[in-house]
Order: C-alpha cells, then structure tokens, then sequence
C-alpha cells in the first residue's frame, strides 16, 4: 500500500517583527508515520505547520518534501493539506461542496467527484446520504470536524496537517474523534504532523513526538522514550508530571531539607522524579531515597489520586492508587520513598 | 506579488481623485485672480473679505444654531427612545416605523413637509426647519444608539443592583457610560447631516433665514466667481480634517487602553 | 419618575415621526388626488411620455454610477482588507471618509470649478466624473467592511486545498462579501437615482433628473398634485426596494 511522503525541514528559522519564533528547526517526518508537535502556546509549532503548508514563508532554511525542495513552491501547489483549529469550513457552501472544493477547482468530472466524496466521508464515518447536502451550521462540532478532515483527505494528499483540531471539542467526542483518526492513519498510512498543547493527545497518538519551546526542538522520540528519559527538566515536566527539585550537590549527595539524595554530579543541579515513581511507606532496600513529610492536599483524580506532601520548603507530588490514599488524611505525617534508578538528574540551563 | 504594487497605485491615485477638487479650491482661495487656472498670485485678500461676508457669517450661525439643537434634541429622544425598545418592549413595530424616514429620498420628505406647513398655515423659517430636521435625525440617532444599548448585557445593570444601586443609579453609572460611543456617533452624525442638508431646508424655510447651504446654491447658480467661498470652502476642509484627526486619534487612545 | 412618564418620554420619537413624517406623506398622497383629475394623475404620470423620459435616464445614470463606483471601489476594497498594513489601512479609511465630512454643497461647487477648469462643466461626462466623486465612497465602505469581516482561515484553507489567489477570490472573498456589495450597490443605485443637487449643479442640461423634475413640478410649475404623485411614486419604489433587500440580505447572512 502506498506510503505517504516523508518531510524534512533544515535550519528553519522564522522571525515576527522583533520575535523570533523558530530558531534553527531539523526535522524529519518518515513517510506514513503519525508524528505529533507538542509545545507550549507560542513555543512556534503552528507557525512551523504553516510553513510546512507554505502559507508561510521562512526567513532561512529549507523545506523538503518527499526529497523535493518544496521551500518556494506555494501552498496551492503543495501535496499537503491542512486542518485548522478553527476548522475554516466554507459556511456558504454544503458538506459536499466543501468536500469537494478541491476536486471542483482541478475541473475533474460530476461523477468522479461524487464518487471520490462519498468515498470520504464513509472514511470519516459521515453517512453521505444525510449529510450531503447540509448546510455547516446544521452540525454538531463533532460533525464538523469530519467533514474538515474528509475535506482534507479528498485532495488526496501526501501529508496531512492538523493544528490542534480537537481543542474545543467536549471530552468524550474529542476522545472518539482521537481514537478514529490513529485508525484513519493507520489504514491510509498518510504521513501526518499532529500540532497540540495537550500532551495526552500527543501521547495517544503520536508515533513519534518533538517537544518544542521557544522556537527550538527540544526533544524528538517515540512518546514512551521520551516520557522515560526526558532530556530536560521542561520536557520532564511537560510530558507527564513531574517533581523539579534544585539542590546543591557535593561529596556524593545532593542536600535540600533534610532531603539526601546520593548522586555523582557536582554542585547545581536539578532533580526530576515523576509522581507516580514515589512510593508511600517505608524504604524497601538499600537504593532508596526516603523522606518524611506532611500531607497538604488530597486531590481524587478517579482510577488514581494525588496527595502533595511538604518535605521542609518542598511540596512533592505523590500518585497513587485511589484505595490507598483514601486512607490517608490532610495533616497527617507520611513516609516517602523513591529508587534513584527513576530519578533523572540534570545540570541547570543557562 | 505583482498585484500588490499595482493595487497600491491604483488606490493612491483614486484618493488623489477624491482630494483634487478640494486641493484645487484651496490654492484657489489664495489666488489673487478670480477666474480658475490662472494663477496671478498668493493673497489673503479673499478671507478678509469672507470676514465681512454679513451673509455667510449669519447663514453658518444659522447652520450651526439649527444643527446643534437638532443634534442636542434628537439624540436625546432617539436615545431614550433606543434605551426604551431595548430594554422594556419588542421593537419591532418601532423599529420598522423609524427606519423609513431614512430611506424615504430627500426631496420627498422636503416636498411633504412643505405641505404639512401649508396645510397648517405656519410661517416659515427656523422652527419649520427645526422640526423637520429632527423628525430625519431621530431615526439616525435610534438607529445609532439602540443597539449600543442591545450590545450591553442585562447582567451588568442587575450586577450594579445587587451591589446597592438603585434603577436610576445603574443607568446612570453603568448603562450610560457604555453607551457612550453610540451617543457620540448619534450627535456627530445628526450635526453633520443637519448642518449639511439642502433640500429639506429649501423647501421649509422662508424668507430671511438661510443656512451655508443654501447660499452657497444661491451664489454657484449665478455662476459668478466667489472667491469668498473658497476662502470658506478651504476653512471648512480644514476642520474636517482636523476633527477627522482627533477623533481617530480619540477612537486610536481608546484602543490602546483595551 | 414614574414609569409611566417614563413610557410616554420613550414613545415620543414616534409620536414625533408620526407627526412629522408620515402626516406629511399623507397629506402628499391627499394633495395628489386633490386635483380635477382626481385619483387619474396617477395614469396621467405613468404614461406621461416625457416624465417617463425623465425617470428613465435618472435610472440610467444611478445604475452606471453604482457600475462604475463598483468597478473602482472592489480593488481598493480588497487592497484595503487584505493586503495594507493595519496602521496603512486606518489612515486610508479616514483619508477616504474626510471628503464626506465637508458640507455637501461646497463639495459639489468644489467639483463645479474644477470641472469648469477642465472644460467639462454641463456635459455628461462632467456630471458622471461628478456622480462617481460624489458616491465613491458610500460605495467602498460596505463592500470593505464584509471584506475586513472575512475569516482568513477560510481563504488560507482554500489556497491549502489548491486555489491560487485568483480563484481564492472568485471562491471565496466574492461570494462572502457579496453582502457588503449589495448593500453598497442598493444604497448608491436608490440614492443617485433621486440625487438633486450633484445633477442640477454639474450637469447642465444634462442634468435634468428626476429630482429636478420634481423640484420644478413643485417651485416653477406649481403642479403639485402631479408633483405628489410623482414623489408618491417614487416613495413607493425606495421602499419596496429596501424592504425587498432587507429581507434578502437577512437570508444571505442566515
């Protein structure tokens, strides 16, 4: 089955006014591949989707699709199509004109269109016969999400772009739209960039994820390599949770509130160790860090729950099962404890 | 892109078009010669003699005399108007009644008017002006303000109540203040089309009172040279645009504080 | 004050219009029918060969006025929404709009000397350069504003799925602003087709509109039954036409 294309960007920069929003992005997209961007509002992700697109035009670097220097090439010569966050769907045209706006426009024949639609929407599971002809404002949200992706789809392109598609969407739709749309990609294998803030989005979706702030890729990894080994406090932090301690270290041991940590770096340093890796009770074997603290806050969260404990100035965050911390109370005096094996240790950025 | 300088061209010299006439005036009244295209000098002599222009200067008092009462007049029952049918009544009977008058053409309401008058044996002269004026402004002015009280929601006043004031106290306070730009336009507006309008106030006005307009249609028709009137032509521009200026700049101000 | 006081101070501007506005149109229609010819001035003006002349070539020159200006104002509009910058784009609207603010009057005598300067003054393409001066601008604003309201997303989404700028136009931003230019060509097309003023003082005997009629129908020939009828007539079609506009102009939107 064919593979959609595979997209390498070089040494993009882009700057607005006085901001530079990209400060020098490598990216590669392998052909088929689900890869998802994800970042913090501002961090330039949709600006670099856009520049994907080419609505956008870079100040330096290159754009390659498929091997092809697409850098110059405008965006209606692109094989690229895009979803946008506030979907754009044309309000005075019907679902099937704006499905087919693109097929109208290359002047291809009433019957291959019809048929090219129909073909579509079954793909976003939109029966035609009663969507058809409706108008945009007689749809749900959810509705209208499908036909801005069968939209999408219907040129037939090389690579699908969505800029945070699912953003305003009640929870349970954007959930089934999520689950749908891995199952789109995997039958089309379209290569797909996924723009988002959210990381449980990335998570679910993504084959592979950068992590993207100030204008620069922090990280690129499949979700579970970079969620274990996050190669920075920000990233730690932005996927998942995690607990960021800064202490000094020396002599073997990092000291902060009658906290010691054994570790083998020197001076600054800071300390990740994600909540659900501290472990409530006494220390088990001789790898262990542990702590005594006072529960502040006990939050339920449903199949788990969060208690956070003050260690001295610290406040840790401690996942776990729900039954467990059910029985613990605000106030109470709490023993804490964590392998070293899960905690990342990291020299402070400039 | 080779359309965009191409648009930038055309846009310039279409504003060139629209400001050529009025240039023109204005280096006419300067001009020591009479007759256009032929320049015999710079002067102020025209300006000097606009000063003593008895006629002029009581037609504009006029103008501005009518123009100010219509505007005070009509935005103020336009505006109570507008608040009422926002708030208290459907306005659609309201609304359909006061939209006519604006689309109805001018010389048919001057026309009808003239009957009205006669009708009722009245002389005329300033308050036939006057209320006919006021009877095209009000729609102006509820057209302009109802919906700057429509824009507002409902909570803020029952907010302002719940906090201690009373009815009155929530109008004054909150209601009105938001209110503000569409009061403005209305007043700005009614002036504008009161101090300007022609054919309304040939038809309802009688010997004796005469606003610019109409001495400015007197004086053209003859087809005479009247320098004087380029000397006030230059002075009116100017404060076009110079109320044009600051009051982008007002609306610019406002902005900024957002 | 009572609220009582208080809803008889709202109705006033009503009461007021009433008074003011309609009593006047009735009396209009009561005055046309008032003559020895009775309710017949009515056939008398719609077949009166030369009224029909009349209104027919004031019709003509409103709709090459509304074709024209149309012609000018859609490019600046589309310059003016999508290509200038927003500091660009404030200064040009007031630059546009401060003609407008100079009394009427004195911007007709303004285009009569410079007409007169050119040699045109009194023919008909002195009084067109006139009309489209006169009207330009009630033209450009309505079709720039449903321009400024487009959503760019939706013609970025179309260039995504293959419309060059070209057809982004012809696809998109027309039919999308299609309110705005209706709106635009109603009000200049009703407006220029009873205009006074800009014809009789620019366009010598070619001038001769249908406003002029009317104006010498009431002041030269003291006709005023037919007088009234004519402008009944005419009160008749502006309305039918903005209600008729109204009420498609509310579909398009929907």
């Amino acid at each position: 089955m064919k593979k959609g294309l595979e997209l390498r960007l070089e040494g993009v920069v882009k700057k607005f006014e006085n901001v530079v929003a990209l400060d020098g992005v490598d990216l590669k997209v392998e052909g088929g591949e689900l890869f998802a961007i994800l970042g913090p509002s501002g961090c330039g992700k949709t600006t670099l989707l856009r520049i994907v697109a080419g609505l956008t035009a870079p100040d330096e670097g290159r754009v390659y699709i498929g091997g092809r220097d697409v850098t110059k090439t405008p965006a209606y010569e692109r094989p690229v199509s895009m979803v946008f966050q506030n979907l754009a769907l044309f309000p005075h045209l019907s679902v099937y004109k704006n499905i087919a706006f693109g097929m109208e426009l290359r002047g291809l024949d009433e019957s291959t269109m019809e048929r090219r639609v129909s073909e579509v929407m079954e793909l976003v599971r939109l029966p035609y016969s009663e969507f058809a002809h409706r108008r945009i404002n007689q749809l749900s949200g959810g509705q209208q999400q499908r036909v801005a992706i069968a939209r999408a789809l219907a040129k037939d392109p090389e690579i699908l772009l969505m800029d945070e598609p699912f953003s305003h969407l009640d929870y349970k739709v954007k959930l089934e739209l999520i689950d749908e749309l891995r199952r789109l990609q995997r039958e089309l294998r379209l290569t797909t960039i996924y723009v988002t803030h959210d990381q449980n989005d990335a998570m679910m979706l993504a084959d592979r994820l950068a992590v993207m702030n100030n204008g620069r890729v922090l990280q690129i990894g499949t979700p579970m390599e970079v969620y274990s080994n996050p190669a920075s406090p920000f990233v730690a932090s932005f996927l998942g949770e995690a607990n960021i301690l800064r202490l000094e270290a020396s002599e073997g041991y990092a000291r902060l509130d009658g906290l010691l940590i054994p570790v083998s770096e020197e001076g600054e340093i800071m300390i990740a160790i994600r909540p659900e890796h501290i472990k409530i009770g006494q220390a088990e074997s001789g790898d262990q860090v542990s702590v005594e603290g006072i529960v502040e806050d006990r939050v339920f969260m449903g199949p788990l729950a969060k208690i956070v404990v003050r260690v001295g100035n610290q406040k840790l965050k401690v996942y776990s099962e729900s039954r467990i911390i059910q029985r613990i109370r605000v106030g109470e005096a709490v023993q804490l404890h964590w392998s070293t094996a899960e905690m990342k240790v990291y020299k402070p950025e400039k | 892109m080779k359309l965009k300088p191409l648009l930038a061209c055309f846009t310039a010299l279409v504003l060139a078009f629209m400001y050529a006439p009025l240039a023109v005036l204005i280096a006419q009244s300067f001009n020591t010669s009479k007759y256009i295209g032929v320049w015999k000098g710079f002067t102020l002599e025209w300006y000097f003699r606009l000063t003593g222009d008895y006629e002029v200067l009581e037609a504009t008092f006029n103008g501005l005399a009518v123009a100010t009462l219509s505007a005070l007049i009509s935005t103020l029952l336009g505006g109570i108007a507008g608040y009422y049918f926002s708030r208290y009544s459907r306005s659609g009977v309201a609304d359909s009644l006061l939209y006519v008058p604006i689309v109805i053409p001018e010389i048919v309401e001057a026309v009808s008017l003239l009957m009205l008058y006669v009708a009722l044996n009245v002389e005329l002269g300033f308050w036939t002006v006057l209320i006919g004026h006021i009877a095209y402004n009000i729609s102006y002015s509820y057209l302009a303000i109802k919906p700057q009280f429509e824009m507002t929601p409902h909570s803020l006043e029952e907010a302002a109540i719940n906090l201690g004031a009373t009815p009155i106290e929530a109008f004054l306070k909150v209601l009105l203040p938001l209110a503000t730009p569409g009061i403005i336009s209305s007043v700005l507006i009614t002036f504008s089309m009161s101090f300007d309008d022609f054919v309304k106030t040939l038809f309802t006005t009688g010997p004796g009172f005469k606003t610019l307009p109409l001495v400015i249609w007197i004086r053209a028709a003859r087809a005479r040279a009247t320098p004087e009137l380029n000397a006030l032509a230059s002075i009116m521009v100017a404060i076009s645009l110079l109320s044009s200026y600051i009051y982008t700049r007002y609306l610019l101000e406002a902005k900024k504080e957002k | 004050m009572s609220q009582k006081a208080f809803k008889i101070l709202a109705y006033t501007p009503l009461i007021y219009t009433l008074i003011a506005f309609y009593t006047p149109l009735l009396l209009m229609l009561v005055e046309s029918v008032s003559g020895k010819r009775g309710a017949a001035v009515y056939t008398d003006v719609l077949t009166n060969i030369n009224y029909l002349k009349v209104v027919s070539y004031s019709g003509y020159i409103a709709l090459l006025t509304t074709f024209i200006t149309f012609l000018i104002a859609l490019p600046i509009a589309y310059y003016l929404a999508f290509i200038a910058s927003e500091r660009l784009k404030l200064n040009l609207l007031i630059a546009f709009n401060v003609p407008l603010l100079v009394n009427l009057l004195l911007r007709t005598y303004a285009l009569l000397n410079i007409l007169m300067m050119l040699n045109i003054a009194g023919t008909f393409q002195g009084l067109m350069i006139g009309m489209i001066y006169q009207y330009f601008p009630l033209m450009l604003l309505p079709i720039y504003s449903s321009f400024e309201r487009i959503n760019h997303a939706l013609i970025e989404a179309a260039e995504t799925l293959g419309a060059r700028p070209k057809e982004q136009f012809l696809k998109v931003i027309l039919p999308l602003g299609l309110p705005g230019i209706v709106s635009g060509a109603t009000l200049v097309s009703l407006t220029a087709f009873t205009d006074f003023v800009t014809p009789a003082m620019l366009g010598g005997i070619h001038g001769y509109t249908l406003g002029y009629l009317i104006w010498d129908l009431f002041l030269k020939y003291r006709n005023w039954e037919t007088g009234s009828a004519l402008a009944f007539i005419i009160t008749l079609v502006a309305v039918a036409v903005s209600t008729i506009y109204t009420k498609w102009g509310v579909k398009i939107e929907a």
